[in-house]
């Protein structure tokens, strides 16, 4: 058992390797009467091949990650999640564009819930009535979504930002390929995804991690080795868009600007490279878009936009982009600030004040973070599959100088940036 | 918990020392009477006081100086108590120990006094914060649930106080002028009951000297003893709303009687989470997974108003179905056609969710608030004990006395 101690902090990790395979990180957290328990695979919306067992290259059809995720709860027709509530545990899994995560919390029976989750993720039970039943829960599921106007911007966005890359495509899949699914595809993909050497285990909570080590030792939970497996990402995605504007008619009643701007960011470089340039354009957008900015302030101050004023960053492994949005009456006002700033970016000086300030603002949002068992799981998850500790972010954020930010306000350009309008119909203008 | 209240003349202050988390919350919550004719005043007036003060004279100003205070947050909302309207600030900051010992709690409490006793009100800031307010009503159109539920609730409440919404009434922003703002803080601060909660790792004694030099009240009201009146309500003729939506919205209301407080409150509570609440609850099963009917189904119970209300979605023509099966799963309730191992399952889902409730400092805050409030217990012992000791015959019981008395449903129109 390896022992990293964090004592800025006050907290201690965990970690061992199950039957030399399975990463398993346990965060101490003392005090605490609930236990966080996450098993994640790298397997998500853009994972588009694999390899099956007879070494022949498969396709992952649109939205199978997410239809796996719903059918391990299957076991011969029964929803395992219900064993996992009678032992005192609330089950739960969803799927992003890079992985699927099943998580439980409980306060009880932990060991013998944390056995039930290895079992039920890599040993699924699923059959051919239970995968054409699933169909109409996700078929529902996406139907929810078009009742969703906001959903259809972001999607929209998407679709306009990214010209390859399978972002732009619902994490769901499509009517027509939900209703594709089979058993035998779901359980071929299953194999060459959910291996124990992709996946990741993060606890976090109060317990012993000796005894838990020792009961999954003997509990003898993890597969057999098998050649199947998944192969790489592969899309050449350019950093221009595929659409500079997108203007449409949706069921609201106050128009609604989404500015997309991606940003120029390869997936190939290493994790520690491309988590300080993400922390780098944090702070950057922060200053110059964020609520204590000009643009911002400027933009109130002329009764543009109100608080629904939002400005976000996102980083997946495979893509980046910034997102800047607002409801507002004035479209054409915003745009032509967000694009003058944007344009202007280069030329933009960034005060020592302000940089200070961001860097403080970060540590307390991360020691904020730290209070939060599921967020602190996910984020803890997410670092370690490329050997990072979250809590080596914080060394890193300070590390960053303001000449590190300066250097990328050149990298955005206009080319870069998409805006998705949305507008009333005319029937509520 | 480690729960120390103090009264200063009519304002209560609470304190939970605990070491467990790396930060700390400090609420202050004004109670007044729920009263359609005062929610938009006392919103607009929260908001307002949120803007700015006379040391922080812009948004953005103020903005800053929070973050420089270790992304310190300092949030304000309304929310409704049964018969109570409630306007909350909450300041949320790192323990002051991962701060190099600065005095954070002394500077963000600062900014809260500055904020409750020397505002900046102006016609400005009044104009923003109308078109803030009013914005937000327009705009929970576009988000079909949150309309739903609206719509919903202003059939559900017509002719009950709670049918006033907690941040107000859209059709009075525009009426409010900057002297019933200035009225209104007044009377937050002279003619409400006031109540200061602290939760984080403190030294009491210390803490509540520095509390009460900063946030000096002098209010002459004290906390209401009273949220709800037990008025029953009475069944009425389905309503429905057409609207071009791909999920028609589908909502029920179960009464049963029982309130906070009652013999009976921790048997409705489980008999609500039995019946539908999460993924192995009654409705989710047989909604969900055995007649794969709607994505989602959920049942929630209101003690302060006696109900429990029934929400999902789904495809037009399913509708009718859906609802002989929340019906038929009342049924279940009411002749025990259920097993053990539901219940078991229910009541562990309410044990998870008490013993949830004492790891945020959120939770604690709002437990200590409710022991004050309604002498709800602090011990979570004595709450699982009252949940572990609901039996079969008890949901019988509340089942065969719970009957549907509205239903709600939204949705019907088809493109074109």
């Amino acid at each position: 058992m390896d022992e990293r101690r964090y004592d800025d902090f006050r907290e201690v990790v965990h970690h061992f390797r199950l039957q030399a395979r399975l990463p398993v990180h346990i965060i101490q957290k003392p005090s605490y009467s609930q236990v966080y328990v996450t098993l994640s695979v790298p397997l998500g919306s853009v994972h588009t091949r694999f390899q099956d067992k007879d070494g022949k290259e498969r396709s992952v059809p649109p939205g199978a990650a997410h239809f796996l995720e719903h059918k391990v709860f299957e076991k011969g027709g029964r929803d395992v999640s219900e064993d996992f509530s009678l032992d005192g545990a609330d089950i739960n899994a969803f799927t992003d564009h890079h992985r699927t995560t099943y998580l439980f919390h409980a306060t009880d029976v932990l060991y013998t819930n944390v056995t039930r989750l290895c079992e039920m993720f890599f040993f699924p039970e699923f059959t051919p009535a239970g995968v054409k039943k699933e169909r109409n829960v996700i078929l529902e599921e996406l139907a929810s979504h078009k009742d969703d106007p906001y959903y259809a911007q972001y999607r929209g966005l998407m679709a306009a930002m990214y010209r390859k890359h399978p972002l732009k495509d619902d994490i769901l899949g499509t009517e027509a390929s939900i209703e594709s699914m089979d058993a035998k595809n779901l359980l071929d993909i299953h194999k060459a995804f959910y291996k124990p050497e992709q996946a990741v285990m993060v606890i976090v909570g109060d317990i012993d991690s000796h005894r838990l080590r020792e009961h999954l030792e003997k509990a003898d939970v993890l597969p057999e080795k098998t050649r199947a497996r998944p192969l790489p990402f592969e899309t050449e995605e350019p950093f221009s868009v595929e659409q500079e504007k997108t203007v449409k008619e949706l069921d609201i009643m106050i128009p609604s600007v989404l500015f997309g701007i991606k940003l120029p960011f390869s997936p190939f470089e290493p994790f520690p490279k491309r988590l300080r340039a993400r922390i780098a354009y944090a702070i950057l957008f922060d200053i110059v878009f964020g609520k204590t900015g000009d643009v911002h302030e400027e933009l109130l101050d002329k009764g543009v936009i109100n608080d629904s004023y939002g400005v976000d960053l996102v980083f997946g492994e495979t893509y980046a982009h910034a997102l800047i949005g607002t409801e507002t009456e004035a479209v054409s006002a915003f745009e032509e600030r967000i694009l003058a700033e944007l344009g202007n970016l280069g030329e933009k000086d960034l005060a020592d004040e302000d940089f200070l300030r961001v860097k403080r603002q970060l540590y307390g949002g991360f020691i904020q973070s730290l209070d939060n068992l599921e967020t602190l799981a996910h984020q803890y998850g997410e670092y370690i599959r490329h050997d990072i500790s979250y809590y080596d972010m914080l060394a890193i954020a300070r590390s960053i100088t303001k000449e590190e930010v300066l250097d990328l306000r050149k990298t955005i350009r206009k080319e870069h940036v998409s805006r998705f309008v949305a507008v009333p119909e005319r029937t509520r203008r | 918990m480690n729960l120390t209240t103090k009264k200063e003349g009519k304002t209560v202050y609470q304190y939970v020392k605990t070491g467990q988390f790396k930060t700390m919350q400090v609420a202050v919550r004004f109670f007044d009477d729920l009263d359609v004719e005062t929610t938009t005043k006392r919103h607009l007036a929260l908001s307002m006081l949120k803007a700015k003060t006379r040391s922080h004279p812009t948004r953005r100003f103020l903005e800053k100086h929070l973050e420089s205070l270790y992304d310190t947050s300092l949030s304000a909302h309304s929310f409704k108590m049964g018969n109570v309207h409630v306007n909350q600030f909450t300041l949320h900051l790192i323990n002051p120990f991962y701060a190099n010992g600065e005095k954070l709690l002394t500077e963000a409490l600062s900014v809260l006094r500055e904020m409750l006793f020397h505002p900046a009100f102006d016609e400005k800031t009044l104009r923003e914060e109308k078109r803030f307010l009013a914005d937000h009503f327009r705009a929970e159109y576009a988000d079909k649930d949150r309309y739903a539920v609206k719509r919903y609730h202003d059939h559900l409440f017509s002719d009950h106080p709670a049918r006033a919404h907690a941040m107000g009434e859209p059709e009075q922003i525009e009426d409010v002028p900057l002297s019933e703002i200035e009225k209104t803080h007044r009377r937050m601060l002279r003619e409400n009951g006031i109540l200061v909660g602290v939760v984080g790792d403190i030294d009491v004694a210390r803490t509540h000297a520095l509390v009460k030099e900063k946030l000096p009240f002098a209010n002459e009201r004290v906390l209401p003893a009273s949220f709800f009146d037990k008025r029953p309500f009475v069944a009425r003729e389905e309503v429905r709303e057409t609207m071009r939506l791909q999920q028609e919205r589908l909502f029920m209301t179960l009464s049963t009687g029982i309130h906070y407080g009652d013999a009976d409150y921790h048997a409705a509570l489980v008999m609500n989470t039995l019946f539908g609440e999460g993924s192995e609850s009654l409705l989710f099963r047989r909604v969900r997974i055995e007649d794969s009917l709607a994505y989602h189904i959920s049942s929630r119970y209101l003690p302060f108003y006696g109900l429990a209300t029934i929400h999902s979605a789904m495809k037009k023509d399913s509708v009718e179905q859906a609802k002989a099966r929340v019906e038929g799963a009342l049924s279940s309730l009411h002749t025990g056609d259920f097993h053990h191992a539901d219940l078991e399952r229910a009541k562990n889902h309410l044990v998870r969710s008490v013993k949830h409730t004492f790891d945020s400092p959120s939770g604690l805050s709002a437990l200590a608030l409710r022991n004050e409030l309604l002498s709800a217990p602090l011990d979570e012992n004595e709450t699982i004990a009252s949940i572990r000791s609901v039996r079969k015959e008890d949901i019988e019981r509340i089942a065969a006395s719970s009957s549907f008395i509205f239903t709600f449903t939204l949705g019907g129109e088809t493109d074109g």
